[in-house]
C-alpha cells in the first residue's frame, strides 16, 4: 500500500481572509504530503484551518479567503504509466479546463451534509456534474441522472453505460434495491444513504485521492460503521489516498496510518497514529486527548479539559499561538519565539519549542 | 407502585407507559391518516443525586421524551411522577403525576425541573442581555427583587465560569461554549432539582466538551441536581452518566448501571452500538457488528420488536410479539425475548 | 474572554440589536437621506402647511387657470433686485380660440416680502397667527405670487397642494398604521395558535386578496352615507383601506411567527412556565418587529398610491376635502394638460415622497439583520 510515492505534496500553504475587520490567516504554512494509497488524518477543532487546506487542494478556496503563499503540488501520473507530471494546483485557473479534469475524476471529495439545499456550492456556470464532484446533490433532479453525469464528465463511457456503473456503485455502497434506487430524487433518502450515494459518486470516478471532510460527523454512529467499512473496503480494492478531516479522535483513530494536527492555521504535530495516540509530543494533543472520554471501564477521572479559550483570530498570540493555554508554557520563550517543524526520531514530526534548542 | 429497582434509594422522578404520538395530516381538511410514534411506551426512574442518560440515535425519541416529561410537548398517554415540593402548604414532598397537573400547578413544579438545550446559537434569545437571559426565570415567578436577584445572577455567572461584567452583553459576543454557560446559568437561577441536559455539549469542540462536562459535574455536587442526561455520543454519556438507558425508535429497549450496560449489554441493538462507536484507541481490534439496513420508521413500525429485522439473533417470536420492558438482573432492565439466553458482547 | 465582535472599539460600546441596527442604518447614504426628505415633508405639509402656503385653502380670485408665476431676480431692464419678486397678472382674451387666459405684465412688479402676513389662520389648529412663510405683503388683490398657476376656480395651486398633501400623507401613514395593527395581531394569532383559528384568518385573507380591488372599494365607498361630516368620510375612507390590506402583512407575521415558534429559546422560556402573552410579547413578536417595520414602511407608499387614485377616480375624498389624489382629478382632462399642465404640479411631490419611502424602507431592511449574515 505504501509504495513511498508522493502523490499531493503540500508545501507552506499560506491561506488568509479579508474581513471587515482585519485579515485572518486561516492557513499558515501547512507542509505535509500524502502518499499513493495511503490514508492521512487531519485533526483540528474548529477554526484550524483543516477544511480550508482540503480546499486549497482543489483550488477551492472560498472568497474572501484566497492563497498567499506556498503551493500544492499534485504528482499526476496516467493510468498504466509511469511517467509522472508534476502540476502545482495552487497556479492552475480556479474555473480552467485542467482543474475541472482533476476534480472529480483524479481527486475526488466528499463534506458532511451532501444536501444542504440552501448555499451551493457551485455558481452558475457549473455542470450538474461538477456540482455533484463538489458534493452537492441537486434536490430536483434524481439521483442516478446526477451520478451518471458525473461519471460521464470524467470517464469515457456512453450514458448507458454510466448508469450501469451508477447502479453497480449503488449496491456497492450498501444501498438495497440499487436498480430502483437509482432513479429516486435524493430528499426521498435518508442522510445516510445521501452520504453512501456521495462515496459512490466520488468513487466511481476513480480517483487517485479522496478528501473526505467530516463525512460522519452528522451520521448516527451505526450508519457511521458502515460508512468506514465501505471507505475501508473501496480504498483496498483500488489503492487509492484518503485525506480523513475529522475532530472526532476515535474515528481517525480508526481509519488514518498517519495523522496531522492542527491549531489555529499552523500545523503541530505529525506522526504515525500509534505514535499520536500513545507518545503525544506536542503539548496540545496530549490535552486533546487526555480530554475525550473514554469509553469502557470507568474510572471516575475528571477530564483533563484545556485551559482558556480559542483565541480571536484576528488577534493572535505572540510567538507560539498555543502558548496562554499551554500547560508547559515557558516564560520568556514560548511568548516570544515562534516554533518550527523539528523532525524527531521514528517519522515523528512537532513544531513546539519544548523539542527545540533556542 | 413507583418501579423501584432492587436498589434503594430515593426515586425523584418515575416514568411510566409515557407515550408521544405526533399525527400525520394530510389533504386540505388536515384529515388524519397517521401517527408518528415518536414515544412509544417508555418507563424509567431517576434517583436523587444521579444522572441518567439517554441515548439512542436519530428519531429514537429521546428528545422528545425529556420535552414531553416537562411538558413542552403534551404527553398522549402514561405517567410522570414526580416527587416535589410546591405543592404542598407546607413545603413537604408529595408524588404528583406532571401529566395531570393544571397550568398553575404546573408552572410551580417548573422551579424544580429546568431544562438545557443543544444548540448554543438558538437557545438564547439574541435581543436580551445575559443579565435578563439568566434572571427569565425569576421574573416568570415573580421573584424578581431588584438588588437581591442581581446579586444572585451574577454569583450564578462567576459559578459557570462567567464574569460580571458579562451581565449587559448581548449573547452574540460569546462563544459557543460561554454561550452554553449561560443556558447552564439559566437552568440553575431557580435552585431546581432535576435538570434536562438535551445534548449540552454536542455542539461544541472536543476540548469545551470537556469544560463543559466538567462543569456540569461540579455543578451536580455544589448544588444536589439530578440530571438526565439526553446525547447520542457514547462515551460522553458513559463519562457522565450514573446508569444509562438506551432507546431505540420510540421504545426503551435497556437500562443499567453505566459500566455493567457498556460492559455487560443484554440487548443485541446496545450490543451493536457498542461495537459501532469508534475507539480512540488505535491498537483496539475492531469486531465491529454492522446493523444492516437503516432505522425503522417510528409512523410504520415493524411488528413485534422494532429491531428484529437488523437483529442478527432474531427468531420467530420477535416477530409476533413485543418484548416486555423487564428486570432480569439487579437494576438491569431489558425488553428482549432472548435476552437469557444470549451471550452478548460489551465494549 | 469575550470574543471581540466585528465592530468592535476600544471603549465597549453597546451591542444591543436596535444599537447594530442603527450602526448599520446610518453607514447607508440614500436610507439617510430618504429619512430626512419623509421628515422634511412631513413636517412641512402635515404640520405646517398653512404657514408655507400663501394663501388659504378655498380663497378664490379672479384669475382663474392663470399661469405660474415665475419668481425672478432680474427685471426685464436687466437690473437685478436683491429681493425676489413677481410680475403681475393681467387677462388676455384670444378672440379666434375663445380662450381667455392670463400672462405676465412685466411693468407690474411685486416682491415678495418673507415672514408677511396674509390669510388668517391657527397654527397646529391651536394658535391664531397670520403669518406666512412668503407672500406679497399687500392687500391689493392684484399682487398675487401663484407659484404653480391656478385652477379653475382661481385658488393657488401651491396652496392646494400644500394642504393636499397633509390628507395624503398622514391618510398613509394612519392607514398603515391600522393595518399594522390589524395585520399583526391576527397574524400572530395565527400562527400563534394554529388549528382552527389559523384556517379561518387564512381564508379571510385568502378571500380578501381574491376580491377585486376597484370593486370592492367602489362597493365600500358606496356605502358611506352622504350625510357624514368629511372628517368622518376621511376616518372611513382610512379604514377601508386599511381593512383591504391588512391581509399581506397577516401572511407575512403568521410565517414568522411560525418559524420564531419553535426556537429553542421559546421553548426554554416556555419550559420555565412562560405563559403564551409573554412567550408572544417578550420573544416573538420582538422577533417579528424588525421584519413588520420593514414591510409597512415600504407598504406606505402604496397606501397613498390608493388613495391617490381612489379620489382621483372619484370613489375617495371629495371637494371641498382636498388631497393630492382630489386635485389631479381636477387635472385629468386632456384641456387642463393642454392649457393647464401646471395643475399637474402634484405629481412630482408625489413622487418624491415614495422614493423617499422606498430609499428609506430599503436602508432599513438591510439594517434589518445586523450580524451581517446577508
Amino acid at each position: 500500500m505504501n509504495d513511498n510515492d508522493i502523490l499531493v505534496d503540500i508545501q507552506d500553504l499560506k491561506v488568509e481572509f479579508d474581513v471587515r475587520a482585519g485579515v485572518i490567516k486561516a492557513v499558515d504554512g501547512a507542509t505535509f504530503d500524502i502518499k499513493r494509497g495511503q490514508t492521512l488524518g487531519v485533526i483540528g477543532e474548529s477554526g484550524c484551518g483543516k477544511s480550508v487546506t482540503a480546499r486549497a487542494i482543489l483550488n477551492m478556496v472560498p472568497r474572501p479567503g484566497k492563497v498567499t503563499g506556498g503551493q500544492v503540488l499534485y504528482y499526476r501520473r496516467a493510468k498504466g504509466s509511469t511517467q509522472t507530471e508534476v502540476i502545482n494546483i495552487t497556479k492552475l485557473d480556479p474555473d480552467g479546463e485542467l482543474i475541472r479534469q482533476i476534480r472529480g475524476g483524479e481527486i475526488g471529495m466528499i463534506f458532511q451534509e451532501p444536501m444542504s439545499s440552501l448555499t451551493p456550492v457551485y455558481t452558475a456556470g457549473t455542470h450538474i456534474g461538477e456540482a455533484v464532484t463538489l458534493h452537492r446533490l441537486i434536490p430536483v433532479r434524481k439521483v442516478g441522472d446526477q451520478i451518471a453525469e458525473t461519471i460521464q464528465a470524467h470517464r469515457h463511457v456512453t450514458k448507458q453505460e454510466a448508469r450501469e456503473i451508477a447502479i453497480e456503485m449503488l449496491r456497492r455502497v450498501g444501498i438495497p434495491k440499487p436498480e430502483q434506487r437509482v432513479d429516486s430524487y435524493p430528499h426521498q433518502l435518508s442522510g445516510g444513504q445521501r452520504q453512501r450515494v456521495m462515496i459512490a459518486v466520488a468513487l466511481s470516478c476513480q480517483p487517485n485521492m479522496l478528501i473526505a471532510d467530516e463525512p460522519t460527523t452528522a451520521l448516527d454512529v451505526s450508519i457511521e460503521a458502515q460508512i468506514l467499512d465501505i471507505m475501508r473496503e473501496l480504498q483496498e480494492s483500488v489503492n487509492m489516498a484518503i485525506m480523513f478531516i475529522t475532530h472526532n479522535l476515535g474515528v481517525i483513530a480508526e481509519m488514518a496510518e498517519e495523522i496531522v494536527v492542527m491549531y489555529m492555521g499552523k500545523q503541530v504535530e505529525r506522526a504515525k497514529t500509534i505514535d499520536l495516540f500513545y507518545d503525544p509530543k506536542h503539548p496540545y494533543t496530549r490535552a486533546l486527548l487526555q480530554s475525550i472520554p473514554r469509553i469502557g471501564r470507568k474510572t471516575g477521572i475528571r477530564l483533563a479539559s484545556i485551559e482558556g479559550m480559542v483565541p480571536d483570530p484576528l488577534h493572535l498570540p505572540t510567538g507560539c499561538v498555543f502558548h496562554p493555554r499551554c500547560p508547559s508554557f515557558m516564560p520568556g520563550k514560548c511568548d516570544k519565539i515562534a516554533p518550527t517543524w523539528q523532525k524527531l526520531p521514528g517519522d515523528h514530526w512537532v513544531s513546539c519549542l519544548l523539542y527545540q534548542e533556542v | 407502585m413507583a418501579m423501584q429497582g432492587s436498589k434503594a434509594g430515593n426515586i425523584l422522578l418515575d416514568v411510566k407507559g409515557l407515550k408521544k404520538y405526533f399525527p400525520i395530516q394530510k389533504g386540505f381538511l388536515r384529515r388524519v391518516v397517521g401517527y408518528v410514534k415518536a414515544v412509544d411506551d417508555v418507563s424509567f426512574f431517576v434517583r436523587e443525586g444521579e444522572t441518567l442518560g439517554l441515548v439512542g440515535e436519530s428519531g429514537c425519541g429521546k428528545t422528545t421524551a425529556g420535552r414531553t416529561i416537562i411538558r413542552l410537548y403534551e404527553p398522549t398517554a402514561g405517567h410522570v411522577l414526580f416527587r416535589s415540593r410546591q405543592l404542598t402548604p407546607d413545603g413537604s414532598e408529595t408524588f404528583v403525576d406532571l401529566a395531570d397537573l393544571d397550568r398553575q400547578q404546573m408552572k410551580k413544579v417548573r422551579r424544580e425541573i429546568a431544562m438545557i438545550f443543544q444548540d448554543p446559537i438558538n437557545s438564547l434569545n439574541p435581543r436580551m442581555t445575559v443579565g435578563d437571559i439568566v434572571a427569565e426565570p425569576m421574573v416568570i415567578h415573580g421573584q424578581y427583587r431588584r438588588p437581591e436577584s442581581e446579586a444572585i445572577i451574577v454569583d450564578l455567572l462567576q459559578r459557570v465560569g462567567l464574569r460580571p461584567d458579562h451581565l449587559r452583553r448581548y449573547p452574540h459576543e460569546f462563544s459557543g461554549g460561554q454561550r452554553q454557560r449561560i443556558g447552564i446559568a439559566r437552568a440553575l437561577s431557580l435552585n431546581p432539582r432535576l435538570v434536562i441536559c438535551d445534548e449540552p455539549v454536542s455542539a461544541l469542540d472536543v476540548s469545551i466538551q470537556a469544560q463543559t462536562l466538567n462543569l456540569l459535574q461540579d455543578l451536580q455536587r455544589d448544588f444536589h441536581l439530578s440530571y438526565i442526561f439526553v446525547a447520542h455520543d457514547l462515551s460522553v454519556v458513559q463519562h457522565i452518566s450514573d446508569r444509562v438507558a438506551v432507546m431505540y425508535v420510540g421504545k426503551m429497549v435497556e437500562m443499567a448501571d453505566a459500566e455493567e450496560l457498556y460492559l455487560y449489554p443484554l440487548h443485541p441493538y446496545t450490543e451493536a452500538l457498542m461495537s459501532a462507536v469508534p475507539k480512540a484507541d488505535p491498537k483496539y481490534k475492531s469486531q465491529r457488528i454492522i446493523m444492516q439496513g437503516d432505522v425503522a420508521d417510528p409512523s410504520n413500525p415493524p411488528p413485534g420488536c422494532y429491531f428484529h429485522p437488523r437483529c442478527r439473533y432474531a427468531k420467530e417470536i420477535c416477530s409476533q410479539k413485543a418484548p416486555e420492558f423487564r428486570e432480569l438482573k439487579p437494576d438491569h432492565f431489558v425488553a428482549c425475548h432472548l435476552a437469557e439466553e444470549l451471550k452478548l458482547r460489551g465494549v | 474572554m469575550a470574543k471581540q465582535p466585528k465592530n468592535a472599539q476600544s471603549k465597549p460600546v453597546s451591542q444591543s440589536y436596535w444599537s447594530l441596527v442603527w450602526w448599520k442604518f446610518k453607514k447607508n447614504k440614500l436610507a439617510i437621506v430618504g429619512g430626512i426628505i419623509l421628515l422634511v415633508m412631513y413636517f412641512s405639509f402635515v404640520a405646517i402647511p398653512e404657514f408655507i402656503a400663501p394663501y388659504a385653502l378655498e380663497r378664490r380670485s379672479e384669475y382663474t387657470e392663470a399661469r405660474p408665476q415665475t419668481i425672478r431676480f432680474v427685471d426685464q431692464e436687466g437690473k437685478f433686485h436683491l429681493r425676489p419678486f413677481v410680475y403681475g397678472l393681467e387677462r388676455k382674451v384670444d378672440m379666434v380660440a375663445r380662450r381667455r387666459s392670463y400672462v405676465e405684465d412685466p411693468n407690474r412688479v411685486y416682491e415678495i416680502f418673507f415672514f408677511t402676513k396674509g390669510d388668517p389662520y391657527k397654527l397646529f389648529g391651536l394658535i391664531p397667527t397670520d403669518r406666512h412663510l412668503f407672500g406679497t405683503n399687500s392687500d391689493d388683490p392684484a399682487a398675487s405670487v401663484f407659484i404653480m398657476g391656478t385652477d379653475s376656480l382661481g385658488r393657488d395651486y401651491f396652496s392646494r397642494i400644500m394642504y393636499g398633501g397633509r390628507l395624503s400623507l398622514m391618510i398613509g401613514l394612519i392607514g398603515q398604521f391600522l393595518t399594522l395593527l390589524l395585520g399583526s395581531v391576527l397574524g400572530a394569532i395565527s400562527g400563534y395558535y394554529g388549528g382552527t383559528v389559523d384556517i379561518i384568518v387564512q381564508r379571510l385573507t385568502e378571500f380578501l386578496a381574491a376580491f377585486p380591488d376597484i370593486p370592492l372599494f367602489m362597493a365600500l365607498a358606496a356605502a358611506i352615507p352622504t350625510f357624514w361630516s368629511p372628517i368622518a368620510v376621511y376616518f372611513m375612507l382610512t379604514l377601508i383601506l386599511a381593512f383591504v390590506r391588512w391581509g399581506g402583512l397577516a401572511r407575512q407575521v403568521r410565517g414568522l411567527i411560525l418559524s420564531l415558534r419553535e426556537r429553542e429559546y421559546v421553548l426554554a422560556a416556555k419550559s420555565f412556565g412562560a405563559d403564551d402573552s409573554r412567550l408572544m410579547f417578550r420573544h416573538l413578536l420582538p422577533g417579528t418587529m424588525s421584519h413588520i417595520i420593514v414591510i409597512a414602511t415600504l407598504s406606505i407608499p402604496g397606501m397613498i398610491l390608493s388613495e391617490t387614485a381612489l379620489s382621483w377616480l372619484g370613489l375617495g375624498l371629495r371637494p371641498p376635502l382636498t388631497s393630492w389624489g382630489v386635485l389631479l382629478q381636477e387635472a385629468m382632462t386632456v384641456y387642463a394638460i393642454r392649457f393647464a399642465p401646471w395643475l399637474l404640479w402634484t405629481v412630482p411631490f408625489l413622487l418624491i415622497v415614495i422614493f423617499a419611502y422606498n430609499m428609506l424602507g430599503d436602508g432599513l431592511r438591510d439594517a434589518l439583520d445586523p450580524y451581517g449574515a446577508r
